[in-house]
């Protein structure tokens, strides 16, 4: 009784049962269907209790590794994974670039409608970016092919699309046309934020144009880089698979597999229900993992830890 | 204007301007494509012969969209959802990241990390469909509003921003005895429009587009959001041309003239969803103008 | 203290409002709603009672509105609501299963399907409700049977009905492949006995037609990625041309005619007709015959080209019929089936109906009616509605008690656009179930028709033979190629099963590793420079396929087809 009103007088703990219904929220939407995780260790199939289906224990955890022939697959695929993952992560910096730019451009108009048109391409499927890289790079009425060979600079013409050159490089550039715009939203209300009192100073100082950035933006935006960073590194494994799907073909297959793409190419989801299940777990703890790991990294290095 | 302008301004000013304008270029000319290619003749679109400018305009794809059954109903669905739904995300999401920035709260870190990692959580379809019947959400307009209330990824967008206003702010504010309700609706609200703003966006843009819910959740044609509609739409005519394959071997006669491709479905389909959103981004942006904010509270 | 009270204040306001949208928010919605609501359930007659229905099949939600619905209204009183399937249908049936209800009628897509669903008892049993479908038993008994004695968990009841069931070949209608018939005519329609020959052919018509009329690239053939699960699904389109048969997408295994008994082998084995058309494409590509995007390309491309006039020969009707339009055809120009020399492998009867199901649910509170509906679908009036459109509109009985298209059956086909019924086109108001209850070619032994209209005899209103046609008539002797082939019996082979065994879990997940190695190994073939590297890539292919162990799918496959062909014994008539 005692400790409880301690507690309530806490003001802590009284802003703690503000919030309490929204985490209760959390609690229902997020962490209660995690009890399917259970279906994982049995052979579930819907309809029938779970209790009269089989147990099969952490069988469908060791039917991801122990595949002899899959060893060397899976070696090239989190190849991939880990190296379009790391690309990723290192060009996530373009669209806090994009955003600084851009605030430099200073007629309003212009920037604005710039920045409105470059969110487009967040909202064109993969389907229709392979449509769009299809009628731009196919090798018999491709526009890139037309000129080529109208120009005498090749004769057949280039397959782009089914080439196994620089493949990583090509996705990471339909990735980045696709997103950069859109990532950039974040940084462009982070800028917001820096006083601009402290420009005033520092032109007062004679700063030049990329003094200011590189002494005022940038440090302004480097928080909100850095939980972006850190998230990104808890993705490490999610790549997802659509973009990957529609691009894939029997020339670029060995280098654009990656994890979430090999496990639907392998027949292994959906057919199966816990499997699906069991990959789905392994993923979340994995993330999770990678998250704190990331975390902990930045404590030692940076010397804060950023969740 | 104050200052001088001086060459090396010049400089980058120029390259700045070429390169945002080119990749500005790169972003409009595929949609500009994909523009002329839903309103040329189909059949021109499908021998692959619409290139830079349209032939044979029609609007014939977005007519068709137009006569869906219940479309006006699921447009009102879909407006409702987005409103109201981005509404209380951001009161949850905002007021939840705002809690989570004071480091008086009662076992922050712990809590914090208790909303973040459900990010990255997998449960698998049936025990979410399972859960929400539980919790009485088929059929429910509430499914579409009540899981989005705290949105992860937001809350720690807004709480990093949150966190990088100076806290002398706050303090002054504290010095009038104003409770956390009060200096939430007073100080950090109208400091934090450009976040704010960048999270209705973020969730607007989420509620407009989702569709998984309904084909899930709900059975009642009433609650059919307009996503869901066109995404219906699109099977309908991958189905239509699916029968292509077997048109041979129940000797049928299909007639790809006569149909929409799926290609073009799906294009006409992009547009209508992109078009409101490049409408109504721009009212938006008066939220993201540079440093204007923190002058005026401070002045 | 008053703080204290403040923070309990904030937090039941803060749950009261989530009470309060609790509360009005769907008064929103509902009243939002109802105004565009009234026109998709009007009607409304005392007697209607509505039932849902998931068809997996299916691709449309909502109620069903058009001359379907209002023709099984009018025959039943229901009308139906289709649940969203979409292409996440198996999930959401999986959802509703897990739930521990099905929607009244249910249209599963395959056995495995059904078989979970029995094995939670979640279906009704026709043979409790025998008096409610008469239809049903007196038309699909030998499908009744089968999900008896296979699919019922030993319970000997069917809980389920095939769809799509066939009781007697095609006489009639056109199947693949189809040839440029003017340009094949123009380099001397000469005979095509093997691939080889085809490949000859091909590039005679390719010098005479370079380009099309806007200056595009000709090719001999187009394919694509796009269908591909275990192997180049190209592959199964060709076999049965080649007096082989491939059953589906993930079976890597052909069906051979060895002596009039049929032979299960894989499809890597020297002689399988997959292997030969692999050379045949690789030959193509190398003579410049094979479009060079047919391995970045997607179906809507490749047709879109044939369409466009830029495809001499295609395995199916893909585009071949929007090329073939009825004016280019009066002139001779178009597309026309050419048969090869070898033995031709048609479709068997399946008496048992495909793998597609249809099913009552027992938690339906409308069984009775859900039994009704069920019954009118296999009804032979049911059916040929639902194939051919209202009777008495579209179709009629004529004097001599036969079925026939009326003239607004070609109204209709002349104008597609025209509203038909209940506010819809034809094609918008056809049934959204998609399970129809017979194969077109099912006759009706009542008045000797078949069920489909392109099995019936030509009617009056029928528009004239096209010119081609005509043509293409002298040249083989047949109306069209299924008359050829019924006629040229001797060089026809009919399958011994219809329906296939269907793979396991783990041959899935088998067929689907094999598959990554054969799909990847085949276009690289096909793509090849030169034989050489053809048969390199060729021997890896297959010793990779063989590591995996293809040989066991192929023993898999063997038993079960073997089970499968006593079965069919056993259930055809």
């Amino acid at each position: 009784m005692v400790g409880a009103k301690k507690l309530l007088n806490q003001q802590g703990f009284r802003l703690f049962l503000m919030v309490l219904p929204l985490l209760i929220l959390v609690f229902v939407f997020s962490y209660l269907p995690l009890y399917g995780w259970i279906y994982s260790f049995f052979d579930y199939k819907a309809g029938r209790d779970l209790f009269s289906t089989e147990f099969v224990g952490f069988r469908n955890f060791q039917m991801m590794f122990t595949d002899h022939y899959a060893v060397t697959n899976i070696l090239r695929v989190m190849k991939n994974t880990l190296g379009m993952s790391f690309l990723g992560i290192v060009t996530s910096v373009f669209p806090l670039i994009f955003a600084i730019l851009l605030s430099e451009i200073k007629i309003l108009r212009f920037r604005k409608t710039i920045q409105t048109l470059v969110t487009i391409p967040n909202f064109i499927s993969w389907v229709l970016v392979y449509s769009i890289a299809f009628a731009m790079f196919s090798t018999s009425d491709g526009l890139i092919n037309r000129i080529l060979i109208n120009s005498g600079s090749s004769e057949e013409g280039i397959n782009f699309l089914a080439s196994s050159n620089h493949v990583w490089l090509s996705m990471l550039g339909y990735g980045i046309w696709k997103g950069l715009g859109w990532s950039a939203i974040i940084y462009i209300a982070a800028l917001t934020n820096i006083d601009s009192e402290q420009y005033e100073a520092a032109k007062i100082d004679g700063a030049g144009r990329l003094q200011m950035i590189w002494h005022i933006t940038v440090p302004g935006l480097l928080p909100t880089f850095f939980v972006l960073l850190l998230l990104s590194i808890g993705n490490l494994l999610n790549n997802g698979m659509e973009q990957y799907f529609v691009f894939q073909n029997a020339m670029n297959k060995d280098d654009i597999e990656v994890l979430d793409l090999y496990v639907y190419n392998q027949g292994m989801v959906g057919y199966d229900y816990s499997f699906a299940t069991a990959v789905g777990m392994l993923k979340s703890v994995v993330s999770v993992i990678l998250l704190f790991f990331a975390n902990f990294l930045s404590k030692i290095t940076r010397g804060e830890s950023v969740i | 204007m104050k200052y001088k302008l001086t060459t090396s301004d010049y400089i980058f000013n120029s390259i700045n301007y070429i390169m945002l304008t080119l990749f500005t270029l790169t972003c409009v000319i595929p949609f500009y494509y994909l523009f002329i290619n839903t309103i040329s003749d189909n059949t021109l679109v499908t021998k692959g012969l619409i290139v830079w400018l349209p032939k044979g305009i029609h609007f014939e794809n977005y007519i068709q969209i137009l006569k869906i059954d219940g479309l006006f109903n699921s447009v009102v669905v879909s407006v409702g959802r987005t409103v109201l739904g981005t509404a209380l995300t951001l009161i949850g999401t905002t007021f939840l990241g705002y809690a989570f920035s004071k480091s008086e709260f009662w076992k922050r870190k712990f809590w914090y990390r208790f909303v973040l990692i459900t990010m990255y959580f997998n449960a698998g379809i049936i025990p979410w469909y399972i859960n929400m019947k539980n919790l009485g959400l088929l059929n429910n307009f509430l499914a579409y509003i009540i899981p989005a209330i705290v949105a992860p990824f937001s809350l720690i967008l807004f709480k990093t921003y949150v966190e990088s206003i100076p806290p002398s702010l706050e303090e002054s504010a504290e010095m009038d005895g104003a409770g956390y309700i009060t200096k939430y609706v007073r100080l950090i609200m109208p400091l934090s429009k450009p976040i704010v703003a960048t999270l209705a966006v973020f969730s607007a843009v989420g509620q407009w587009n989702s569709f998984t819910d309904t084909l899930f959740l709900m059975t009642d044609p009433k609650y059919y959001s307009l996503q869901y509609m066109l995404y219906q739409y699109l099977n309908e005519s991958n189905a239509l041309a699916d029968s292509l394959r077997q048109a041979a071997a129940s000797g049928s006669q299909v007639s790809l003239a006569t149909v929409l491709t799926p290609t073009g479905v799906k294009m006409t389909i992009s547009m209508v969803v992109v078009i409101p959103i490049l409408c109504v981004y721009p009212f938006l942006q008066k939220y993201f103008v540079n440093g204007i904010m923190l002058g005026a509270v401070k002045g | 203290m008053r703080k204290k009270v403040l923070v309990f204040l904030l937090a039941t306001v803060m749950l009261t409002s989530l009470a309060a949208c609790n509360g009005t928010a769907p008064n929103n919605a509902e009243s939002s709603g109802s105004p565009s609501a009234s026109p998709t359930s009007s009607g409304g007659s005392k007697e209607n009672v509505e039932l849902t229905v998931l068809s997996l099949p299916g691709n449309q939600s909502g109620i069903a509105t058009g001359w379907w619905a209002e023709e099984v209204k009018k025959a039943t009183g229901i009308t139906l609501n289709f649940l969203p399937t979409g292409d996440q249908g198996e999930q959401k049936l999986q959802a509703l299963m897990a739930s521990g209800s099905l929607p009244d009628i249910v249209v599963f897509k395959d056995y495995k399907q059904v078989q979970n669903a029995v094995d939670a008892n979640m279906l009704a049993a026709y043979d409790d409700y025998k008096d409610l479908v008469p239809n049903l038993y007196a038309n699909a008994a030998t499908s009744l049977k089968y999900y008896a004695d296979n699919l019922s968990g030993g319970k000997g009841k069917a809980y389920g009905v095939g769809v799509k069931i066939k009781t007697d070949p095609e006489s009639k209608g056109d199947t693949g492949p189809y040839i440029r018939y003017d340009l094949y005519k123009k380099v001397g329609a000469p005979k095509i006995d093997t691939l080889d020959d085809l490949l000859a052919v091909l590039k005679k018509m390719q010098d005479a037609e370079p380009t099309n009329a806007d200056g595009q690239k000709v090719y001999g053939l187009s394919i694509w990625k796009d269908w591909d699960q275990s192997y180049m699904t190209m592959g199964m389109f060709a076999a049965p041309y080649m007096g082989s048969k491939i059953p589906d997408e993930r079976s890597l295994i052909e069906i051979q005619n060895d002596n009039g008994k049929s032979k299960v082998v894989s499809i890597l084995s020297d002689d399988s007709a997959y292997m030969n058309f692999l050379r045949f494409l690789n030959k193509a590509n190398q003579m410049g015959l094979l479009d060079p995007d047919s391995i970045t390309q997607r179906f809507n491309d490749a047709v879109g080209k044939t369409t466009a006039g830029r495809v001499l020969f295609a395995l199916d009707g893909w585009g071949t019929n929007d090329f073939s339009t009825i004016e280019k055809q009066n002139q001779g120009i178009g597309f026309r089936p050419i048969p090869f020399g070898y033995t031709r492998t048609r479709t068997a009867l399946q008496p048992v109906g495909i793998p597609w199901t249809v099913a009552v649910s027992s938690s339906s509170k409308n069984i009775e009616k859900a039994m009704e509906f069920v019954n009118w679908n296999y009804s032979f009036d049911g059916a040929r509605t639902t194939t051919s459109g209202p009777k008495g509109v579209t179709w009629d009985i004529d004097a001599n008690g036969k079925p026939v298209l009326t003239q607004k059956y070609y109204d209709m086909q002349q104008h597609p656009d025209e509203i038909f019924a209940d506010g819809k086109t034809y094609s918008k108001g056809a049934s959204p179930l998609n399970a129809q209850a017979f194969w077109g070619s099912s006759i009706d032994p009542v008045d000797g028709a078949a069920v489909g209209n392109e099995f019936w005899d030509k009617s009056p209103y029928a528009p004239a033979d096209t010119k081609l046609r005509l043509e293409w008539e002298a040249d083989f002797g047949a109306f069209d190629m299924n008359a050829y082939l019924t006629k040229n019996a001797d060089k026809t082979i009919t399958e011994e099963v219809a329906t296939y065994p269907t793979l396991s879990d783990d041959m899935v997940v088998l067929s689907s590793r094999i598959g990554d190695v054969i799909k990847n190994n085949s276009w690289k073939m096909v793509l090849a420079k030169d034989d050489a590297k053809f048969n390199s890539l060729k021997e890896a292919m297959v010793s990779d396929a063989n590591k995996i162990g293809i040989n066991d799918f192929v023993k898999w496959y063997t038993d079960e087809y073997n089970k499968a062909v006593e079965l069919a014994a056993e259930y055809s008539k």
